[in-house]
């Protein structure tokens, strides 16, 4: 609780989020997508919704990417013959 | 997968097929309503090579993000990226504290955090000269470095460690490169004259 009040957003680190650190790769995604969208396309018309696909797509694709990575670490690599 | 949807999506969607499960498909439906891609996506035109480079918007796209877009006429555009770019840097400090912006001890870092423009400066100049000098907060003993006789060095309390550091440094130095790419579009995009300026 005193860690709490005495927090100065923007002058010191944010520690709201523990262990769970790894879910703001969802807003940083959504960042990227918003700048992508807005120099890459030709139009902005359903700019949002392209921004949103873009950022749902990513994110789930790194997810199956750690994902993956999480079964080729736990479960191909133990069984991998060791010389 | 349906037939209805592949009708009704034909070209028009990335895929071109409709994912129907359990009745609802909502999202790829969605996306098929959009325009083509082949009219959103900025195709790279001949014609645009010979046109002047936009130097005066390059300039002010790094002094301050998205208004070299805003200068050219593209305003909602500009908008836009000012608000990605931004809201990147502001998301970085506010996840990993000032500390994540730091010119001299994660030079490499800076050299990307450094395409946001003098915001990123700024940043290095409250974090050098107020939490490193103690100004804010209190500077405390490190662990003395490994193999070393010399003094450990002190450091700010408010000084970021943990993964809230790394995760802070990235957002900050993706802001910067993201900013790189708003300011190459600037660059090279096409003014807008009159009538057509604000789109």
């Amino acid at each position: 609780m005193t860690t709490l009040v005495a927090y100065i957003p923007f002058l010191e680190p944010c520690g709201m989020f523990g262990v769970y650190y790894w879910v703001l790769v969802a807003p940083l995604v959504f960042g990227i997508a918003v700048v992508y969208r807005a120099t890459h396309d030709a139009t902005l018309a359903g700019f949002w919704s392209r921004t949103g696909l873009f950022t749902i797509k990513s994110t789930f694709a790194m997810g199956l990417l750690a994902l993956g990575m999480y079964l080729f670490v736990y479960f191909v690599l133990p069984i991998l013959p060791a010389s | 997968m349906t037939e209805s949807g592949l009708d009704r999506c034909g070209s028009r969607g990335f895929f071109g097929v409709e994912f129907d499960v359990m009745g609802r498909s909502s999202v790829l439906r969605a996306y098929c309503s959009l325009p083509r891609v082949e009219d959103t996506v900025a195709h790279a035109d001949a014609s645009n090579l010979d046109e002047p480079l936009n130097w005066r918007a390059t300039f002010v796209g790094w002094i301050f993000p998205g208004m070299g877009q805003i200068l050219l006429g593209h305003r909602r555009r500009g908008v836009y990226a000012m608000t990605g770019v931004v809201g990147l840097f502001l998301g970085g400090i506010f996840v990993g504290g000032v500390d994540c912006v730091d010119r001299r001890e994660d030079a490499l870092w800076f050299y990307a955090q450094a395409g946001v423009g003098p915001i990123a400066f700024g940043a290095d100049w409250v974090n050098s000269s107020l939490l490193k000098t103690g100004r804010i907060g209190e500077l405390v003993d490190s662990p003395p470095p490994f193999m070393s006789r010399d003094a450990p060095p002190k450091v700010s309390t408010f000084k970021s460690v943990t993964p809230m550091n790394e995760i802070g440094t990235l957002y900050c130095a993706l802001a910067g490169l993201m900013n790189i790419v708003v300011i190459l579009d600037a660059l090279k995009r096409r003014p807008l004259e009159g009538s057509e300026r604000e789109e």
